[in-house]
């Protein structure tokens, strides 16, 4: 279980996130939904230790300050988006990274449950025939799946997801955001992600929290929240009507 | 899948062989060239505990050993430091030239002659810790400035703090030289930047400082890996990246700081050397690091006999060598990777 407790996040003299509470639970993905600058990449960071915050985050009932950084990288795990510089390394020389947190072994050692982790993370996302290629020869779409790979041999609870799919085709938008959902399933884990697609938070969430200004507007189940006035404040747009066309677009799909 | 990350035991040997090899070469070129079988017959006295007589003993074991045992190291410790740097900044263009932390260590040297620092029993400790602590503080001085003016750390951003904090050094040099009296020819000598006077004592710091800051960066290859994603991935992954960065800068100054020190300032040998090693070995630092050690002993042993026999019996300061080659392959690599970048 995942629980935020009145997280206040401050830049200098601006309020980027006022009062944020929520709780989570396995299974549960969560969708922060808002315009530019309502404050969803902020929760995100400091989920990810990133950014300092004032209230409680508590992960299995300990607060989350307590983690050391390799015991928090084993319990939650981040994909951000697409990184500008790419490393000179093979794609399973970038999944094996993944388990970095997993044991303090100094030169080659892996062991048989890093490599089988490892095996297991490049065969979910379909990346086995290119898994001894440098990352740069890659397209976009199949360098973010090695990040997924990567975050899948980390082996975690919990996924943050920084907005992973910009700057990706519908293709491998869907392929990302599926594996993901098969992963949540199958491991009972909490997913939480920035989107700015309405339709993909329709399509994947559970739960949804509306931000305006940093101000937590709406908790609650997805669909509520997108036929909610709520979202078309956050908004400042008719989203509501759009999205129940959306949704059932998506369900015939 | 192929685990295992380090450098095969084959490339290993090949690259000792190679390194012997270069070792012998250089050993035996110079102004006084000595036949081959001489220095075979040398060194094996050498190896066997005789004492090897005659004139070109006298050259091998007083000059040349001394030298190339000394040129070894401060190559090795170069390119290891720029690998290093490399890799936690994320840039194929740091190196101790470039991000000025070779001329903040001769700074630091060079205050150390003006005020006649000196330990008694190791006289050059003095220069060296000055040195080592000098090249510190630039690497944090110029890090520190590049992270304020650009948080993406971008080439130019850095190399544009880097050559300015090296203008400002170099200025204060020439300041502290100025008023430095009867020291002058002490540290003038001494900025030259040569290892013709290498002796047995600056080979063993050397070999100390290499051991040991060099080990602690080898068992920093996984974090450095890490960190070629991004510092904030690197800490989702969960490296602690502070003590990280910390234990690479400490490890890079005291293999620049003694380098300097001992050798004078030798530019652009951690540029080229781990750009070469990455071309040959791939950027993975279990390969990169160890490779960057073997090739960049061979590159400054030749390097040095380059400027030890081009002009002969004129001897030619090893870092105008390594600079003309270096500045050289610094545009290259800019220009490839500006193109690579399609900017």
């Amino acid at each position: 279980m995942l629980e935020l407790k009145n997280i206040n996040i401050q830049y200098g003299s601006k309020c980027a996130v006022k009062d944020v509470s929520i709780k989570l639970y396995s299974g549960d993905w969560l969708v922060l939904l808002g315009a530019n600058g309502a404050g969803k990449s902020s929760i995100i960071k400091a989920l990810a230790r990133a950014v300092k915050y004032s209230g409680e985050i508590l992960l299995e009932g300990k607060n989350i300050s307590c983690f050391s950084s390799r015991q928090y990288a084993q319990r939650v795990g981040v994909l951000s988006q697409l990184h500008e510089k790419d490393p000179s390394l093979s794609v399973s020389e970038v999944v094996r990274l993944g388990r970095y947190s997993h044991g303090k072994r100094l030169f080659s050692g892996l062991n048989k449950i890093d490599i089988q982790k490892v095996e297991q993370a490049i065969a979910v996302t379909g990346l086995i025939e290119y898994s001894e290629r440098p990352m740069h020869t890659l397209s976009g779409g199949e360098r973010q799946r090695a990040y997924l790979a990567q975050v899948f041999a980390q082996d975690t609870d919990i996924l943050l997801l920084d907005e992973p799919v910009n700057s990706l085709d519908m293709k491998y938008t869907l392929s990302l955001l599926k594996a993901i959902d098969v992963w949540r399933k199958e491991r009972r884990g909490i997913v939480i992600s920035a989107l700015h697609d309405l339709s993909l938070a329709a399509c994947f969430g559970s739960r949804a929290l509306i931000l305006l200004n940093g101000e937590q507007l709406f908790e609650g189940n997805i669909k509520d929240a997108l036929y909610s006035p709520h979202i078309d404040m956050a908004y400042d747009l008719p989203v509501a009507k759009t999205m129940q066309d959306v949704y059932s677009f998506w369900e015939k799909a | 899948m192929d685990i295992k990350e380090g450098l095969s035991l084959k490339k290993h040997i090949i690259l000792i062989f190679a390194v012997l090899i270069s070792l012998f070469i250089c050993i035996s070129l110079g102004s006084v060239p000595i036949p081959f079988k001489d220095t075979v017959g040398i060194l094996c006295d050498l190896l066997l505990g005789k004492k090897p007589s005659g004139m070109y003993a006298d050259i091998l074991i007083h000059v040349r050993l001394p030298r190339v045992l000394s040129v070894m190291p401060v190559g090795a410790a170069l390119s290891l430091a720029g690998a290093a740097m490399q890799g936690i900044i994320r840039n194929p263009l740091a190196d101790g030239s470039t991000l000025g932390t070779s001329s903040g260590a001769a700074l630091g040297a060079v205050i150390a002659l003006s005020l006649g620092v000196w330990l008694p029993l190791f006289p050059v400790a003095g220069t060296v810790v000055f040195a080592i602590i000098f090249s510190f503080i630039s690497l944090i001085i110029v890090m520190s400035l590049s992270y304020a003016v650009d948080k993406l750390l971008s080439n130019n951003t850095i190399i544009l703090m880097g050559v300015i904090f090296s203008m400002f050094t170099s200025s204060f040099i020439s300041l502290i030289m100025a008023f430095s009296g009867e020291r002058l020819r002490s540290i003038t000598f001494w900025t030259m930047g040569s290892l013709a006077g290498s002796n047995y004592n600056n080979v063993l710091l050397l070999l100390i400082t290499l051991i040991i800051a060099g080990s602690a960066l080898m068992l920093s290859a996984r974090e450095l890996n890490v960190f070629s994603l991004g510092e904030d991935e690197a800490m989702h992954i969960g490296v602690d990246v502070k003590k990280t960065k910390v234990i690479i800068l400490v490890s890079v100054s005291f293999l620049i700081g003694v380098s300097v020190s001992v050798g004078g300032s030798i530019g652009f040998v951690g540029l080229i050397v781990p750009h070469a090693c990455r071309l040959l070995f791939g950027g993975n630092h279990f390969k990169l690091l160890p490779s960057c050690v073997y090739v960049g002993a061979i590159f400054l042993l030749f390097m040095d006999l380059i400027a030890r026999t081009l002009v002969s019996p004129v001897e030619l300061p090893i870092g105008v060598v390594t600079s003309f080659i270096g500045a050289i392959s610094f545009v290259i690599i800019y220009y490839r990777r500006r193109k690579h970048a399609g900017t």
